[in-house]
């Protein structure tokens, strides 16, 4: 099968999927206690109000009908209102995406930068003390819970230490002062495009203790990782044959093993992505960072239904599309993999 | 198969990181049984005038904003993350066994629904899935568990189907066919205890992962509600105060932290010892 049918095949399982979620999410809004007309006409609305409202809302139709409108609405980008600021939640997602974007991607460059080479260390050093304290360190950082995490670093390189901010993504002052428009929303870049430097170190301050939070947890798994493949290669008999040819290990390290060792990684880092986007609520939450994550936090702490199910369908359908990106990278790397269609995991 | 035998083997060999992982998760299972055997005080007494104390010989975890004792709340709180991890899983792995074996032996339409079904559930990102059916549902602990059973079963059902149509593949399935066998016994005696060491493994390496996952709702405010010591809820209420309070978040959160990371440890041994073809680290 050529890659072009392979990518479309993944596209359709894609929109198949993300019907499938639709419909979930669709199904969990109509199981939600208490009456979402009477809480948009508000609770000293009259039964007729009530009544008047639902009949906007077409919550008195049949549930088969409801649904299709529902989907209509969605292809629309129409996505309800939000309870709690009375803004279409398409708006609040497009304002609040941005923040989250560029957090989780420098938690991810993080994530890898120092993921892949402790890994590939470990790997080539195993059994020794370094391995097991890279190891050792690895399993501690899967298991901190990043909202722990965050208030300890916090603690340190806040109160203590006074070396970084606690949380924004710019004080409010510098917030007011910023002179780079917005054109990516991503802070770091819009201070470069501007070529403001003071802003972009400002910026980068404050990214450090939340991406680091956030990133935790996918460098160790990706350390982990990385030393497990690399052992599987190093275990491989084409190693033997690199050694007994008398190559040197650092080339045999990075001219053979490496390669192959980083393709299954690729996978990892999907996934790793996916739960970055995720964790961003937790983090968000501790760092006060403006982005979805708090954004659904503070609807879940309001039952705003709509916000709720706007963060889950755009994070789910960014995580699907990570992961088609993740395996057309995956078959393209390794010439060995069939295209099977088959979602790699 | 016997999995007790290399176990106890294994209990004698096993490196000194396991060892102290299987004495965090004992000491973890008495308290969880006989909190009140530990505690120095009551973990729901209010005493007003004695909030936010740092940690001295009366209270060596300090006191939270309403005077309660930390360590005592913590001791308490065991309960609250180690059953209902266990329960979690528990469920979590009988549904998903039930559905991988059903999947597999009758294969076709039915087959293909169910596979499907996971792929759904494993299309959402976790949190936000058990954000979303918590809060349509009514957020409290009861709740988060059952939550946490519907999110987990998918994974645990697709290895189990894998492992069934293998065992199914075998010979001996097919000796005992020929004995006159029938499905449900076929099913239950033979399949299902061949195919079960890598579940086992899966979900010992998943109880880390429901404790993190329920503490982590807890601290949302999607668990159990005040004045439960739940160590989530714990660590999001002492948030409030923590600049000045550091003890109050940060023991419930080393307590989430030492048993997470204690079952970790074992899962990962559990794994090197019933799983020994698979040496890739599970991510």
């Amino acid at each position: 099968m050529p890659l072009s049918r392979f990518i479309l095949r993944r596209l359709l399982l894609m929109c198949f999927m993300l019907i499938a979620v639709v419909a979930v999410t669709f199904f969990l809004s109509r199981v939600i206690p208490g009456d979402p007309a009477q809480l948009r006409a508000g609770m000293d609305a009259t039964a007729e109000e009530v009544e008047r409202m639902r009949q906007r809302m077409g919550l008195d139709r049949p549930l088969g009908e409801q649904f299709i409108r529902y989907v209509a609405d969605l292809l629309r980008g129409d996505l309800g209102t939000s309870i709690f600021n009375n803004l279409p939640v398409l708006d609040n997602l497009r304002h609040f995406f941005p923040a989250t974007f560029e957090l989780a991607l420098v938690a991810m460059i993080f994530a890898i930068l120092l993921g892949l080479p402790l890994g590939a260390l470990s790997a080539v050093r195993h059994g020794s003390w370094l391995d097991q304290g890279l190891r050792l360190g690895a399993m501690v950082g899967l298991a901190f819970p990043s909202f722990v995490l965050g208030i300890v670093l916090i603690l340190i390189f806040f109160y203590h230490l006074d070396w970084l901010p606690s949380g924004r993504r710019l004080e409010i002052m510098a917030q007011i002062r910023r002179s780079a428009p917005p054109i990516t929303r991503l802070l770091l870049v819009d201070a470069l495009l501007a070529g403001d430097f003071t802003l972009f170190t400002e910026a980068a301050r404050h990214l450090i203790l939340p991406a680091v939070t956030l990133g935790l947890a996918s460098l160790a798994r990706l350390m982990r990782f990385t030393r497990a493949s690399l052992l599987e290669e190093l275990r491989q008999p084409y190693t033997q044959t690199a050694r007994s040819k008398g190559l040197r290990p650092r080339r045999i390290l990075a001219v053979h093993l490496l390669r192959n060792a980083l393709i299954p990684t690729v996978t990892v880092m999907g996934i790793a992505f996916g739960s970055t986007l995720s964790g961003s609520v937790l983090v968000e939450t501790i760092f006060n960072w403006p982005g979805l994550g708090q954004y659904a936090f503070n609807a879940v702490f309001n039952l705003d239904y709509p916000a709720i199910v706007g963060v889950t369908l755009l994070t789910t359908t960014v995580y699907l599309f990570v992961n088609l990106l993740v395996d057309i990278a995956y078959v393209t790397l390794d010439p060995r993999i069939q295209f099977s269609g088959a979602a790699a995991t | 198969m016997n999995a007790i035998a290399p176990l106890a083997r294994a209990l004698r060999r096993l490196n000194p990181s396991a060892q102290l992982a299987l004495l965090v998760v004992a000491i973890t299972l008495v308290v969880a049984l006989f909190p009140a055997a530990f505690a120095t005080a009551d973990p729901y007494t209010l005493d007003l005038p004695n909030r936010l104390l740092p940690p001295d010989r009366d209270h060596i975890f300090g006191t939270d904003n309403y005077g309660r004792d930390v360590f005592s709340r913590v001791l308490h709180g065991a309960r609250y993350s180690l059953f209902t991890a266990l329960v979690v899983v528990a469920f979590g792995l009988t549904l998903g066994c039930a559905v991988g074996v059903s999947a597999a032996a009758s294969g076709g339409w039915f087959d293909e629904i169910l596979m499907r079904l996971t792929d759904v559930v494993l299309a959402f990102p976790p949190i936000l899935l058990a954000m979303v059916v918590v809060t349509a549902l009514k957020p409290s602990l009861e709740v988060t568990m059952l939550t946490l059973v519907l999110i987990g079963w998918p994974e645990y059902a697709r290895v189990m189907r894998a492992q069934a149509l293998v065992v199914l593949s075998r010979e001996f399935v097919l000796a005992a066919r020929a004995l006159g066998i029938g499905p449900l016994a076929l099913l239950t005696r033979h399949v299902l205890p061949n195919a079960l060491p890598p579940l086992i493994v899966l979900a010992s390496l998943n109880l880390g992962i429901v404790i993190l996952s329920l503490a982590a709702l807890g601290f949302l405010g999607l668990g159990a509600g005040q004045p439960t010591p739940e160590w989530g809820r714990m660590v999001s209420d002492g948030r409030d105060y923590f600049l000045d309070s550091w003890w109050y978040p940060v023991y419930p959160g080393l307590a989430i932290a030492l048993l997470t990371l204690a079952f970790n440890i074992l899962g990962d041994t559990l794994r090197d010892i019933l799983d020994p073809t698979t040496r890739r680290e599970s991510s």
